[in-house]
């Protein structure tokens, strides 16, 4: 972290801080997937190659070595709402194990939107990571 | 594009506000300029998300509300950080990293 411009803004932890952060005190993790960040990990799995919802879900907790969980509930709704924004397309198709399910893909609308979320994604989490280290 | 940046920074703006504090006492629009300040302004912090936020906060327990004067000389409520808080504070920013490297993890998939 650079102390020039913003050193008035940076917060130094005290030794209270650095006790309570050796003590390892952590609560349940959180594994409910916000949904700004649900949409963009979709439209990502999506831009590697169409799938159903059910192989977004898995892939998705897949890379994440599992710590983001699906709820399925909340990846039909967020399915239904890029649909009508036009990021997706979906299509019934016929599944290997000769089942019919919906294959989503992704639009070259759904592309650009991708784009533009992990530019955001990334300048946030920036953001957020310096103001956390800050005096770490 | 704005409304799922905003959800997105939801989980985080309890953590973001507690670190705020943590070096001493805020009132509530210091915290939120602060923040716009040192982040270069990517995160606007919105008064229907920060005063919601600090009243869930001083119900758990994780900061203590007292009025004071503020440095225009008005009435402010200023927020401090309780030990509670701190404890949160360290949970939740190993909470946050775990998240963020799971997401950069997914998106730097090829």
């Amino acid at each position: 972290m650079t102390e020039g411009a913003n050193s008035g803004c940076l917060p130094h932890l005290d030794n209270q801080d650095v006790a309570a952060l050796s003590s390892g005190a952590v609560d349940e993790p959180t594994t409910d997937v916000i949904q700004g960040t649900l949409d963009l990990l979709i439209l990502k799995t999506l831009s590697l190659e169409p799938m159903h919802g059910f192989g977004i879900a898995r892939r998705v907790e897949q890379i994440s070595r599992g710590v983001f969980k699906v709820n399925p509930g909340s990846l039909l709704t967020a399915l239904q709402r890029l649909e009508r924004a036009g990021w997706l397309d979906a299509e019934w198709r016929q599944t290997p194990n000769a089942r019919r399910a919906k294959i989503y893909s992704l639009t070259r609308a759904g592309r650009k939107q991708l784009d533009a979320e992990t530019a955001d994604w990334n300048r946030r989490a920036a953001a957020i990571a310096r103001l956390l280290k800050a005096g770490a | 594009m704005a409304a799922a940046s905003n959800e997105l920074l939801h989980g985080t703006l309890e953590t973001l506000i507690l670190k705020t504090l943590a070096p001493g006492p805020r009132h509530g629009y210091a915290i939120a300029r602060w923040l716009e300040e040192c982040t270069g302004e990517v995160l606007q912090i919105e008064d229907g998300s920060l005063y919601p936020a600090l009243y869930r906060m001083e119900q758990r327990g994780w900061v203590q509300a007292d009025w004071g004067t503020s440095e225009l000389g008005r009435k402010a409520k200023f927020y401090k950080i309780t030990p509670a808080g701190r404890k949160r504070l360290a949970a939740s920013t190993a909470e946050w990293s775990r998240f963020s490297s799971a997401i950069s993890k997914v998106l730097l998939t090829v």
